[in-house]
């Protein structure tokens, strides 16, 4: 952006050296004298005087000009940086992910089903701590299997699958404690707490009713497993901040109304899953920018 | 006679640009020498492996799970921030402000008899354009290159509507030559 300040500022600056006439004269155009003025200099234009306005037409035909006459490794290093740009904001979201612990660490909410904590077009930062038990009243992004969208709400109940419950009851109540069967299902249960398989239920804030319609059919709880990132916690918070210091003073300017998340910039990324055809139009303009300007 | 240069007269990375292209393309083809391209060969070269790693990376994690893809994703991203900084410590501290590299050969014993190696330098929003022109002779005992700056503006070789002055440009350039103790060859 400054190179446009640079440029108003440097050509009423600078004294260039006046303009004088070049013609491409050849064979009988010399021979008759006829004078025909360079492609430069089209009709339209003052013979002699001011100097032409710097349109942005007249900009980038002269970039695109420039890049024609550009040698092999030229154009290789015009490549080279439109993929590096590409590739440092792949490498730094993989870097960021890795850090987390989570496949995305970065997700914009979807729909309003977690207000008044969470508004349509929010970020939230996530993690996906490898030790930490999930706890009732975290906020939990999770994946149903067999789609793609993940949800992100709240758990509400954390603990065991009450069908194992119902089997242990069943036995021990019809006297038969001591039963292989019996036995068998306790032996189960204990080991399902070894395992540390955690059955959740989770309920989005602003639902009247919690996630069963959500899931699968004749699924009645959601695992640990199918959990890809949870809220970051207080602790988490401060952690995060002091480590993301010097990306937060490049976005100082937007209002923070809490410590967890960034509101509506996820607004972009909600326009782009609307409207698909926006994102190959301000990828394709970004691109084309990047390749023609020779920095 | 080629189209005339013309560049946007307000941008000085366009008028700088013009200038290092004649440069190059005046000294391998009117003064003989051959251009060394080191500097921009290792540059590519450390580019595209980055770029290399980083597309490994990504397939990878693409196809695989998340916690399948956690190490071969851990050693290319550091892959490529390794290599970045070597890129950027190589241009920092190797390259620096260096333009040409051009060796002069003997023609019967292709041996070389002069090393010029060009740089630039230019200070932000200021039109004069410094080019120091170092010139090496292996041949001789001199252990320090013979150093010209030429200094000049812009505008003394772009007029108003930033079309490029090719002769202005050249005269200027032959006389830093032979200042700097080449041998300047005449057309």
């Amino acid at each position: 952006m400054f190179e446009f300040v640079e440029m108003v500022f440097m050509s009423n600056f600078i004294g260039f050296r006046s303009r004088e006439p070049t013609f491409n004269v050849s064979g009988w155009q010399a021979a008759t004298r006829i004078k025909f003025p360079s492609f430069n200099y089209p009709n339209y234009l003052p013979a002699h005087g001011h100097p032409a306005p710097p349109t942005m037409l007249a900009a980038v035909a002269d970039q695109v000009k420039a890049f024609r006459q550009l040698n092999k490794r030229q154009i290789a290093n015009q490549i080279l940086n439109f993929v590096m740009i590409i590739a440092s904001a792949l490498m730094i979201w993989k870097a960021l992910s890795l850090a987390t612990n989570s496949e995305s660490p970065i997700v914009v909410v979807l729909s309003g089903s977690m207000e008044p904590a969470f508004y349509r077009g929010d970020l939230l930062f996530l993690n996906m701590p490898t030790s930490e038990s999930i706890k009732v009243g975290d906020i939990c992004v999770f994946k149903i299997p067999g789609r793609d969208v993940p949800i992100v709400h709240r758990v509400v109940e954390a603990g065991r699958d009450c069908v194992w419950d119902i089997y242990i009851w069943r036995d021990f109540l019809q006297g038969d404690i001591w039963s292989a069967q019996a036995l068998w299902t306790v032996w189960m249960a204990i080991n399902l707490y070894k395992t540390g398989k955690q059955f959740l239920l989770t309920k989005g804030d602003n639902n009247q009713v919690d996630d069963r319609g959500l899931y699968n059919q004749g699924q009645m709880w959601i695992h640990r497993d199918h959990v890809v990132g949870k809220g970051l916690s207080e602790r988490d918070v401060i952690l995060t901040f002091y480590f993301c210091w010097y990306a937060m003073i490049v976005l100082t300017p937007l209002p923070f109304y809490s410590d967890r998340f960034l509101p509506y910039i996820g607004m972009v990324t909600i326009l782009m899953n609307d409207y698909p055809q926006l994102k190959y139009v301000l990828l394709g303009g970004l691109g084309l920018f990047v390749l023609i300007h020779r920095e | 006679m080629s189209d005339p240069v013309r560049v946007n007269r307000g941008s000085l990375t366009d008028l700088k640009n013009a200038v290092d292209d004649h440069l190059k393309k005046f000294l391998t083809t009117n003064q003989g020498y051959t251009e060394n391209h080191l500097h921009i060969d290792i540059k590519l070269f450390l580019g595209y492996l980055s770029c290399l790693f980083a597309a490994i990376g990504s397939w990878y994690g693409y196809v695989h799970s998340f916690d399948d893809s956690r190490t071969i994703t851990a050693v290319c991203v550091g892959a490529y921030f390794f290599l970045n900084v070597i890129l950027f410590l190589y241009t920092t501290f190797v390259e620096k402000d260096t333009v040409f590299v051009g060796v002069k050969r003997d023609p019967v014993s292709k041996s070389p008899i002069e090393i010029l190696t060009i740089s630039a330098n230019m200070k932000r929003y200021s039109h004069i354009y410094e080019l120091t022109f170092a010139s090496e002779r292996p041949a001789s005992s001199k252990a320090s290159p013979s150093k010209y700056l030429l200094e000049s503006s812009f505008g003394e070789w772009f007029d108003e509507d930033g079309v490029l002055h090719e002769p202005e440009l050249e005269r200027d350039l032959k006389d830093a030559l032979e200042k700097s103790g080449t041998k300047v060859h005449v057309e």
